[in-house]
């Protein structure tokens, strides 16, 4: 069987059948590291599936010298606080977040952690901004025609725009 | 293995690195540098036209 650091290697390039055995190794524990936190299977098993995301989101980045598994604990454990904070319940877990799995699941293992926190940020904006996002950045639509679509107004789509860029700004410098 | 577990793995990847470009293009601010381009016409504009204008009306006199 592949050692991880050939299946990251391969994943680097895209190698799907990288990504595939991985997700299989890694899948089981890394849920149950999330039930730890979340006491909830179904947002586990999404957390879970979303830190495979960011990874092959981030693929390019990836160090095959490093702990896979430290880095997926990492992102697994960033989206379950996340999750947590959401539903705030946050407020009463210091004290009793269980540790990585793995010696440690710092930055050593991130080569490029300004590139995964701006993923986070993306990642964790809600729908109706990323729709915002996408058609005034990608799809070159002009605020105007965004409002009319959304139901809002021109200014509030500027708004939005300029929150989501303040928000990614602030949480960059915040987290670097 | 669930192949729509990966596919939805990879479509939610996609979808990240869709959003990162988007962001990044955000960052500059599109409408910005056309904003700056019509505010600079203008201003040049605003500068020059009066002493073009007092120029060509003074100009036939002297």
């Amino acid at each position: 069987m592949a050692e991880d650091r050939d299946l990251v290697a391969l994943l680097k390039r895209g190698n799907i059948e990288a990504l595939e055995s991985l997700i299989q190794r890694w899948r089981p524990r890394a849920e149950a590291y999330a039930r730890s936190f979340l006491r909830d299977p179904h947002a586990a098993e999404d957390a879970v599936q979303e830190a495979f995301s960011r990874i092959y989101a981030l693929r390019t980045d990836l160090d095959e010298n490093r702990s896979f598994s430290a880095y997926l604990y990492t992102i697994v454990r960033r989206i379950c606080i996340d999750f947590l904070r959401k539903q705030k319940r946050f407020p009463d877990l210091p004290g009793e977040l269980p540790d990585p799995p793995v010696e440690s699941a710092e930055a050593e293992y991130i080569r490029n952690w300004e590139r995964l926190n701006r993923i986070h940020l993306l990642a964790e904006l809600d729908e109706t901004d990323k729709n915002i996002l996408f058609a005034f950045s990608l799809e070159g639509k002009p605020t105007k025609q965004i409002a009319k679509e959304t139901g809002m107004s021109d200014g509030q789509i500027r708004i939005r725009l300029h929150r989501i860029r303040r928000k990614l700004k602030k949480g960059m410098n915040q987290d670097a | 293995m669930h192949d729509e577990y990966l596919n939805d793995v990879v479509r939610r990847a996609n979808t990240l690195n869709i959003l990162e470009q988007a962001a990044a293009l955000n960052q500059t601010g599109r409408f910005n540098v056309v904003r700056w381009v019509v505010a600079a016409a203008f201003g040049l504009l605003a500068t020059l036209l009066p002493s073009a204008c007092t120029a060509q009306t003074l100009l036939p006199l002297i």
